[in-house]
């Protein structure tokens, strides 16, 4: 498995490579990145072309690129283009920003996603089942923007009617958040109204998931066995179904992760969350292109990661897939 | 004569679907004596492994149910029990072999452990102990190499060696009753043999009463003491092994024993039924069998009036309304067939 593992890692660097060219290309065709340096009203030509030399922004595209390339190892992901600023440590706080919202986001969505599938399966068209289905559908069409702004009006209206606060709408902490415990306590109450918004559509998807797949393993000959034999209608639904069930389902959240993970884009954006989608946005507008190659290079990593362990999860999970 | 150890009376299983009521099981009795092996036979979708589903509960409900009648186990009533009583019964004091092996063993789960586990529900035995026993039951179905089998996936386990195992959980507590759902129906024929073989070890060594559901009638000849013959839902034919073959008392019956293959007929000369079996929505009216029999030739009586099971000999039971013309009919086929009847292996 470990040889497995780590040939798909050799495997996946040309892939991370050729994505990497690619985005660098693309975004050196969106212009030229110092127009807005170029339109400030102070600043020489004889500044401009420093830039623009230290840069290599005057030699060929793939030129550019192999040296930002090589930068890497040595240089981190360097400094962005309008300051010396380094970009790294912006981008390991922004990704574990993300990081803490995503993976509560995720395992939450997973645990209500599965049990809501699970009972929906075991109910089968029943009152339980219906509600479910008629919510997924709500969390599918359901516009991520507008839910959250929904979630901020409800607990300003809260706070403004009754002085208490349950959750903040905006921002990761509160200006002194305190240390240890209390800074723990108050980065939840700014991380629940993004985490409920991302759990709607994941959770959504999900249990329909782990419904479809319950409802195909409920039935199969192995848990009429398991119920010939004498068990308990529990250990054959969590034991013998949901084991066999939860297969194609892990694969599913463990992939999705992955996406995830270069950042909740509108969610961070509508509650000013400084993670990975809110900093890709933010030097999207500046067509500043290395900060965008470092969060790609960042993202894409991330999900040849979650690829990875969902394909580990899956043979770890089925008997049947071997590794050789 | 003794107690039957199951006596299903009158037992009515339906399912609801789009298209109907399926009446899979319509008024079905039969008794199993402790000891004996009650062989089972019937077209496909006569109601054979229902019934036996329905005894051990295991009937999807919905979309099935259960609308009549009683299931004697030892005495008591099964479609009264709680579930929780009704848990103590399967697997303990009934053991169920089903059709097919590569699909009825969990694929994530370890052979043994599927087959301890099976130990361990009904009694407080510990891990090691469970093991031991499993490997010991695993050598008794002849799965060679039984301490490292009990570690591998069904995956890893040839078909045959997955009813093995199978068979193995299936007297994992030494039940008092065996059901056998066509054991050997989705497997080789070549395996078929030794699979038969190892299901009646097993129940020589647990002496359990034994209900084999087939449709190979050669397998009844050679297994069953007693004969439940079943078509459209019904109990058409019961008796001794011996009388069934000999003296059958239904044309199905008839049927069914001349469209067996033997080695000393010309393939030709095989009789096989006419027709289609039955609507099990839309039942033919009276004799679910009139549109097919030869000796109704679609008397009045046949298309109206439902045959009752009857007394037709020492224990031997017929729902035909003209039994007593069975012995013209068996003469007519057996000068088509030459010694048709007479001549089937006992
Ligand atoms: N879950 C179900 N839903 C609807 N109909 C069912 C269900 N289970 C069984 N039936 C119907 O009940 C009838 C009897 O089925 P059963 O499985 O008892 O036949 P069988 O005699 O065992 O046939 P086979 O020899 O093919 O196993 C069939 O027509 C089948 O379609
Ligand atoms: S009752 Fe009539 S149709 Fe039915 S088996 Fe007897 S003769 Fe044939
Ligand atoms: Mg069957």
């Amino acid at each position: 498995m470990a040889t497995y593992a780590l040939r798909r890692v050799l495997v996946s660097i040309p892939v991370v490579l050729a994505s990497t060219f690619l985005v660098f290309f693309f975004v050196s065709l969106t212009g030229d990145p110092l127009a807005d340096l170029r339109a400030a009203p102070n600043i020489s030509q004889a500044q401009l072309d420093f830039v623009r030399e230290s840069r290599g922004l005057d030699q060929p595209t793939a030129v550019q690129y192999v040296r930002w390339l090589q930068s890497i190892p040595g240089d981190g992901f360097g400094t962005y283009l309008r300051n010396d600023n380094r970009i790294w440590p912006d981008l390991q706080r922004v990704l574990g920003n993300t990081l803490q919202l995503v993976i509560a986001a995720e395992i939450l969505s997973i645990i209500v996603a599965i049990t809501l599938g699970v009972v929906s399966a075991k109910r089968q068209y029943s009152f339980f089942d219906y509600s479910t289905t008629t919510f997924s559908f709500f969390g599918f069409s359901m516009p991520v923007f507008w839910f959250a702004l929904i979630l901020q009006i409800i607990f300003v209206n809260i706070f403004l009617a009754t002085d208490v606060r349950i959750f903040y709408t905006a921002n990761l902490s509160a200006p002194n958040p305190g240390t240890g415990l209390a800074f723990w306590v108050d980065r939840f109450r700014h991380l629940a109204l993004p985490i409920m918004t991302l759990m709607v559509i994941s959770v959504a998807t999900y249990s329909r998931y782990m419904r479809a797949s319950m409802l195909e393993v409920i039935h199969s000959d192995y848990v009429r066995t398991a119920r010939a034999k004498g068990l308990r209608e529990g250990t054959v639904t969590v034991k013998h179904a949901m084991r066999n069930a939860l297969i194609p389902v892990v694969t599913i959240t463990a992939l999705s992760f992955g996406t995830v993970l270069g950042g909740a884009i509108v969610t961070e954006t509508v509650f000013g969350l400084d993670g990975m989608g809110l900093y890709f946005i933010r030097y999207l507008g500046q067509r500043d292109p290395y900060p965008i190659m470092a969060w790609l290079l960042v993202t894409a990593v991330a999900v040849v990661i979650a690829n990875l362990v969902a394909d580990l999860l899956y043979g770890f999970l089925d008997p049947r897939i071997r590794y050789d | 004569m003794t107690e039957p150890i199951l006596s299903i009376r009158d037992l009515v299983t339906e399912f609801a679907t789009p298209d109907g009521t399926v009446h899979a099981v319509d008024h079905v009795s039969y008794d199993v004596y402790p000891g004996e092996t009650l062989g089972v036979v019937g077209e496909s979708g006569s109601g054979k492994s229902v019934t036996v589903m329905s005894v051990l509960g295991l009937i999807p409900q919905p979309p099935g149910k259960i609308s009549n009648g009683e299931i004697l186990f030892e005495g008591r009533d099964l479609l009264r029990l709680s579930n929780a009583q009704l848990r103590k019964v399967r697997g303990k004091d009934i053991g169920m072999v089903f059709q097919d092996p590569m699909t009825s063993l969990n694929p994530v789960l370890k052979v043994g452990h599927q087959i301890a586990e099976a130990m361990q529900v009904h009694a407080d035995v510990p891990d090691d102990k469970a093991r031991l026993r499993t490997i010991e039951l695993l050598e008794l179905v002849g799965v060679p190499n039984a301490e490292a089998r009990y570690d591998q996936y069904p995956h890893e386990y040839s078909g045959g060696m997955r009813q093995r195992g199978m068979i193995a959980m299936a007297i994992a507590n030494e039940p008092k009753l065996l059901i056998a759902d066509e054991p050997t129906t989705a497997l080789d024929v070549t395996i078929q043999a030794q699979v038969l073989e190892v299901l009646s070890k097993a129940k020589e060594e647990t002496n359990a009463a034994t209900i084999l559901i087939t449709h190979d009638l050669g397998l009844i000849a050679e297994m069953a003491d007693r004969v439940v013959v079943m078509y459209g839902g019904r109990v058409v034919e019961t008796g001794d092994v011996d009388t069934i073959f000999h003296e059958p008392r239904h044309p199905y019956t008839l049927g069914l024993i001349s469209s067996l293959p033997r080695l000393d007929q010309d393939l030709e000369r095989l009789v096989p039924i006419e027709g289609q079996p039955p609507s099990l929505i839309n039942l033919p009216s009276g004799c679910a069998f009139h549109p097919r029999c030869h000796l109704g030739q679609g008397r009045e009586r046949c298309r109206t009036e439902s045959p009752p099971l009857v007394e037709v000999g020492t224990a031997h039971r017929s729902a035909c309304h003209f039994t007593d013309e069975m012995g013209r009919e068996i003469a007519l086929i057996e000068s088509e067939m030459g010694t048709a009847i007479e001549g089937v292996d006992q």
